[in-house]
């Protein structure tokens, strides 16, 4: 598997090294800080007295038995990038500043993606919870979805329109939304109109 | 960014993934790719009806829960001539019977849509009384015209209470703006009054260092709360608690339904000059050299936090207590958004460098946006990333006058009421003038200050421009 983007950071020979396992009994290891990101593997340490390097270093391979090796792999690579950031604050945007040279990274490493590793990818995040690699994942399918008409998005995502044609009608109709953005609309192309020419002293 | 290999997505990943997922997934839409989303098929359209995700898209932009669409009409209007003769006039006002006309049009065509995700139908309804604010013909409005000058002002479902400069509060009906009932009782000027949320009680403190609790129904007075020794500048109510904040350099915590003093929190340095409650914590700052902003646990009597920073009085403070922030100006020129839990200042906004201030200053902020008032400029920033400053709103071909009072609205739109009598809307997003509201015949001359006030429940209504409460107060003679 490719080593994916530039710059990217791999755990150093000193680091104390997390030992855990694929679905397919692949063994992986990863430094502990790269690992704490990872709430599940988190609450595993915790339980299990792997809160010191002694221990960590003795430790058997912790079995992540709902995650493949390719996912995994992209994880620790994730993780690795990762293990220096403060902790991902779910509700304070304020808080999730991220460098140009990580959110770069970050782009790369998601366009790597294919839809099915996507889509393994995101349940091994969810699996594992880590809420970054979640964040980043959401942003990029939203992404695909953002500005798309109803019948684009069907397109792409190969989708059924499965309302009945009463139904079409009445969501069509229900929905205020477009009657107001049309309006706002006209009214912001008056205004430019009337912006254009010299206004009459008030 | 981002662009997939292949055209097609070989899964739905918003049904098949875990619903938690998806729910992210929605987060990071837009509110009309929403809407887009809903259409798309009947899976896809549960998961975009979701409160939560609505109720974050109305959290962000500072929309708060308000009534049912109300047929509540402020009727003061047609009857109040004493307008006409002081040369005011309500831009393209609609009658009443205009009014109820279009109102009954408008509930048959949009019935449907207020009944699906509670934040989803606000948000909707929002909207459209934004787009309602910046094009359609006004309802109605209240303008009572008083001789006495207007200290303060306050709207409460139906009812305007107003003080003079003097000892009594005076409570009006909004319906056909005629005086309900007097409070009497203070033995000093009143400084500041609050009513409670039910309508129930209104308070009131001043120079004669009590609180005064009545009854918001019948203006009985029903405690006087005896303690502070010194004037009392500024109260707090949040339920039937009240935190009082004298110049005695104290804070009091009251209850106002028996009349009991709860907690007195001391530690500010100087008098204390303004107080904000949300029911679990107290926002105060004082006048004097304390220049720190202290958040107090009301119950415990303790001081949690100090922000520090500033370096002159602060002559402003806000707090909003969903996300745990206040924003503090200051006469040192600056304005201080603060994490309280964190005890940082995410945001630091200079509004005016070098000298000391010598004008008026005022602020307002609602979701991400602030807007603040100084030296005839008007400017909105962004509190965002470190804060940022975004537009100065000016109306290019009018001589600017100076702004008096001013008032956001949601989503973007603020109010502005200045000293020729004018009263104006904005955008604060796109940073540009919108219309007039009001204008007024004999501008420049004499002085005329609006004060505005639109509190939420006067926003509320169904169907057109309904909403603006307007007090005209008369200047001091220049």
């Amino acid at each position: 598997m490719a080593d994916g983007p530039s710059g990217a950071k791999k755990c150093r020979d000193d680091d104390v090294l997390f030992r855990v396992k694929s679905k397919e009994d692949r063994e992986y290891t990863l430094s502990k800080k790269a690992a704490q990101l990872s709430g599940t593997i988190h609450h595993y340490s915790e339980n299990y007295g792997l809160d010191n390097d002694e221990a960590i270093m003795k430790m058997e391979p912790m079995s992540l038995l709902e995650v493949s090796s390719e996912s995994l792999h992209h994880i620790i690579r994730w993780c690795e990038q990762h293990r220096n950031c403060p902790i991902w604050e779910e509700e304070k945007w304020w808080q999730n500043e991220r460098d140009a040279e990580l959110t770069k990274w970050e782009d790369e490493f998601m366009a790597e993606m294919t839809s099915e590793t996507l889509y393994n990818l995101f349940l091994a995040a969810n699996f594992l919870d880590i809420k970054c690699l979640l964040d980043k994942c959401a942003q990029s399918v939203a992404d695909m979805i953002k500005g798309k008409s109803v019948d684009e998005i069907r397109e792409i995502w190969m989708l059924e329109n499965d309302f009945t044609p009463e139904e079409e009608e009445k969501i069509k109709n229900e929905n205020p939304w477009e009657a107001i953005l049309r309006y706002q609309e006209q009214l912001e192309k008056e205004k430019e109109e009337q912006a254009s020419q010299p206004a009459a002293s008030s | 960014m981002w662009h997939l290999n292949e055209p097609l997505f070989q899964k739905d990943f918003l049904s098949e993934l875990p619903e938690e997922i998806a729910y992210r997934i929605i987060a990071h839409l837009t509110t009309r790719d929403l809407m887009t989303c809903a259409g798309v098929s009947r899976a896809w359209r549960r998961l975009c009806e979701d409160d939560r995700t609505w109720r974050q898209e109305c959290l962000e932009r500072g929309y708060v829960k308000f009534d049912a669409p109300s047929f509540h009409f402020l009727g003061g209007w047609a009857d109040n001539r004493a307008d006409e003769q002081a040369g005011i006039t309500i831009c393209s006002h609609m009658d009443l019977q205009e009014a109820h006309q279009n109102r009954r049009e408008r509930e048959n065509a949009y019935g449907q849509c207020y009944e699906r995700s509670s934040w989803k139908s606000l948000y909707l309804r929002k909207k459209r009384i934004i787009s309602n604010w910046r094009s359609r013909a006004i309802q109605s409005s209240t303008v009572q015209e008083v001789d006495k000058g207007i200290f303060r002002l306050q709207v409460h479902s139906g009812r305007i209470l107003t003080c003079f400069d003097d000892t009594t509060l005076r409570v009006w009906n909004v319906d056909d703006a005629q005086p309900a009932f007097t409070l009497t009782g203070h033995m000093g000027q009143i400084l500041t009054f609050q009513v409670s949320d039910d309508g129930e009680y209104i308070v009131s403190s001043g120079f004669d260092e009590t609180v005064r609790v009545w009854c918001g129904q019948t203006g009985a007075q029903l405690h006087v709360l005896q303690g502070h020794t010194d004037l009392i500048p500024c109260m707090s109510l949040h339920g039937t608690t009240l935190v009082s904040g004298s110049s005695d350099q104290t804070l009091r915590v009251w209850d106002i339904v028996d009349g009991k003093c709860l907690h007195i929190l001391t530690g500010h340095l100087a008098e204390v000059r303004f107080v904000l409650f949300d029911g679990k914590q107290v926002v105060s700052s004082a006048d004097g050299d304390d220049f720190n902003v202290k958040v107090w646990n009301a119950h415990t009597e303790e001081c949690l936090y100090m922000l520090t920073g500033h370096t002159d009085i602060i002559l402003s403070l806000l707090f909003e207590s969903e996300r745990d922030l206040v924003v503090s100006g200051s006469r040192d020129g600056t304005i201080r958004v603060w994490d309280v839990r964190r005890r940082t200042c995410i945001a630091r906004l200079v509004f005016h460098q070098g000298s000391r201030l010598s004008s008026y200053f005022e602020m307002q902020f609602r979701g991400n946006i602030l807007v603040s008032y100084y030296d005839s400029k008007l400017k909105v920033w962004d509190i965002r990333d470190g804060g940022s400053f975004t537009h100065r709103l000016q109306e290019a071909n009018r001589r600017t006058s100076n702004v008096t009072s001013l008032q956001l609205l949601d989503h973007g739109l603020l109010v502005t009421g200045s000293m020729d009598g004018s009263v104006m809307l904005w955008d604060v997003d796109k940073g540009i003038f919108v219309r007039d509201l009001v204008r007024f015949a004999s501008c420049g001359y004499g002085g005329y200050n609006w004060l505005l006030k639109s509190p939420i429940d006067f926003r509320s209504y169904f169907g057109a421009l309904t909403a603006l409460v307007l007090w005209r107060e008369k200047a001091e003679p220049s």
